[in-house]
């Protein structure tokens, strides 16, 4: 091999290595953007919304419920207490199980804090509060009413909901990217974050569990976005 | 197949196709200290040092490109949200174990040709981030990974700073050890495996002069590279 060719190749063989390398390393971090899970995933949200899945859940006050896609919609069999014409609102979605003792607890305190601000601000009419409990095997009505107790929701902003199997369960949770794993002490551990559904079933964006206020005014653009 | 040879194939499969591989990488700290580090040994055990069929090629000129590469390997490794995708996905964590073996194999391959200065920038990168990396596991606020426990990334970040100073103190050791060995006696035999076909001439003034002058007597300065001392033996690969 002559000096020149050696060199060329050479130079063929870094190219390739940094090329590879910058590929993989993009693959990781979704374009050098994030690191976490987390955050690949409020990413990619709020580039592309993801419409909610319709499963069937079981909320609070017993019924055996239409798909969470009719109560993101609210549909008139939902809000029976409202006329069907109302306009949907928005809705900020968590996750939680009612035995949890640690995150579960502060995020029922972020959605009583936007519980009191959508109310002091007459907000009720374009944004809602959805709690969504993964304990498919213990969240009962009575459960998710206590819990609800507890936080003193207000029913018509606040409603708390379970899936009633652990199918439906999986399809929620796979949509909105949370994960759920055993504490090793009898309890979960999992992900927390401010979900917000646009009015037409969409989930728009992911926000850190302390920004509430993030989560409201991402939840009232989503409203106002629709005509 | 030599014994190490074995022992590396053994591991990889071990490690890549067996539940063994799902009780690792139940913690963080297994996928990350265990998991990981040893499919790239495995890697570096399977090959061997800078074969004729790869240099002939000329693609890896001083073993750059293929330490460039391993580096990003690891790099890639070390993210929180790659280690969630191993960690869940099937198809990720086959991606995962192919492309550690493959760092491995590249880094024996690449390992003696980069160098006294190219090894040093390879380690001091790898170890400065793998350290940096454990202390910021050890202080997140939250979890960084949806797979992991909390106290599991405690333990990893610890493990992981642990790890890197090891790497790091030793190589400065045999870094520091290496120009004395003209005048100690007691050079050992890892050493001058350590070393690279360059710095192994200049160390023959040790226990092992004799052993390396006859044997260089009947290689060329480049098959120079791949002498290996054993137990007192000089064995040309």
């Amino acid at each position: 091999m002559s000096r020149s060719a050696q060199v060329a190749r050479g130079a063929i063989g870094l190219t390739a290595a940094v090329l590879c390398s910058v590929i993989l390393l993009s693959w990781a971090t979704d374009g050098m953007a994030v690191l976490t899970t987390d955050a690949a995933r409020a990413r990619r949200v709020l580039r592309a919304p993801v419409a909610v899945p319709s499963v069937s859940v079981r909320s609070s006050s017993g019924t055996e419920h239409e798909v969470l896609r009719d109560l993101t919609r609210e549909s008139t069999a939902w809000t029976s207490s409202n006329p069907g014409s109302v306009r949907p609102r928005a809705v900020i979605v968590d996750f939680v199980y009612t035995r949890c003792i640690t995150v579960c607890g502060a995020l029922g305190g972020v959605f009583q804090v936007l519980q009191r601000n959508i109310e002091e601000r007459g907000l009720q009419d374009k944004v809602r509060l959805l709690t969504v409990s993964f304990d498919v095997a213990h969240d009962d009505p009575r459960s998710l009413a206590l819990y609800a107790r507890v936080h003193r929701a207000n029913s018509e902003i606040w409603s708390l909901v379970t899936p009633v199997d652990t199918s439906a369960l999986a399809q929620l949770l796979r949509t909105f990217g949370v994960q759920v794993i055993p504490d090793g002490a009898g309890g979960w551990v999992h992900n927390a974050a401010l979900h917000v559904v646009d009015p037409h079933g969409r989930l728009v964006r992911i926000v850190d569990m302390a920004d509430g206020e993030a989560a409201l005014r991402a939840a009232l653009e989503a409203w106002d976005a629709v005509p | 197949m030599s014994i190490r040879r074995c022992t590396g194939f053994a591991v990889a499969l071990l490690l890549s196709l067996t539940p063994a591989r799902d009780l690792i990488v139940a913690t963080m700290t297994g996928h990350m200290l265990v998991q990981i580090p040893l499919l790239l040994l495995s890697g570096f055990l399977i090959s061997e040092p800078a074969p004729v069929y790869v240099r002939s090629t000329g693609l890896n000129p001083g073993g750059a490109p293929g330490l460039l590469l391993t580096a990003a390997i690891i790099t890639m490794w070390m993210v929180p949200r790659a280690l969630d995708l191993a960690a869940t996905s099937d198809t990720i964590a086959h991606f995962e174990s192919g492309t550690l073996l493959a760092g491995g194999v590249m880094l024996r391959h690449s390992w003696r040709r980069a160098g006294a200065i190219g090894q040093a920038f390879f380690v001091g990168n790898l170890t400065w981030m793998a350290a940096v990396a454990g202390l910021l596991l050890r202080d997140a606020p939250v979890r960084v990974c949806t797979t992991y426990l909390v106290r599991d990334q405690l333990y990893a970040g610890t493990g992981l700073l642990l790890l890197a100073t090891a790497i790091g103190v030793r190589w400065v050791t045999t870094w520091l050890a290496l120009p004395s060995a003209r005048t100690n006696p007691a050079v050992s035999s890892r050493m001058v495996n350590s070393s690279n076909g360059k710095r192994l001439r200049r160390i023959v003034h040790g226990r092992t002069q004799p052993l390396i002058a006859s044997a260089s007597a009947d290689v060329s300065g480049e098959r120079l590279i791949n002498l290996r001392v054993t137990r007192g033996r000089v064995l040309g690969e």
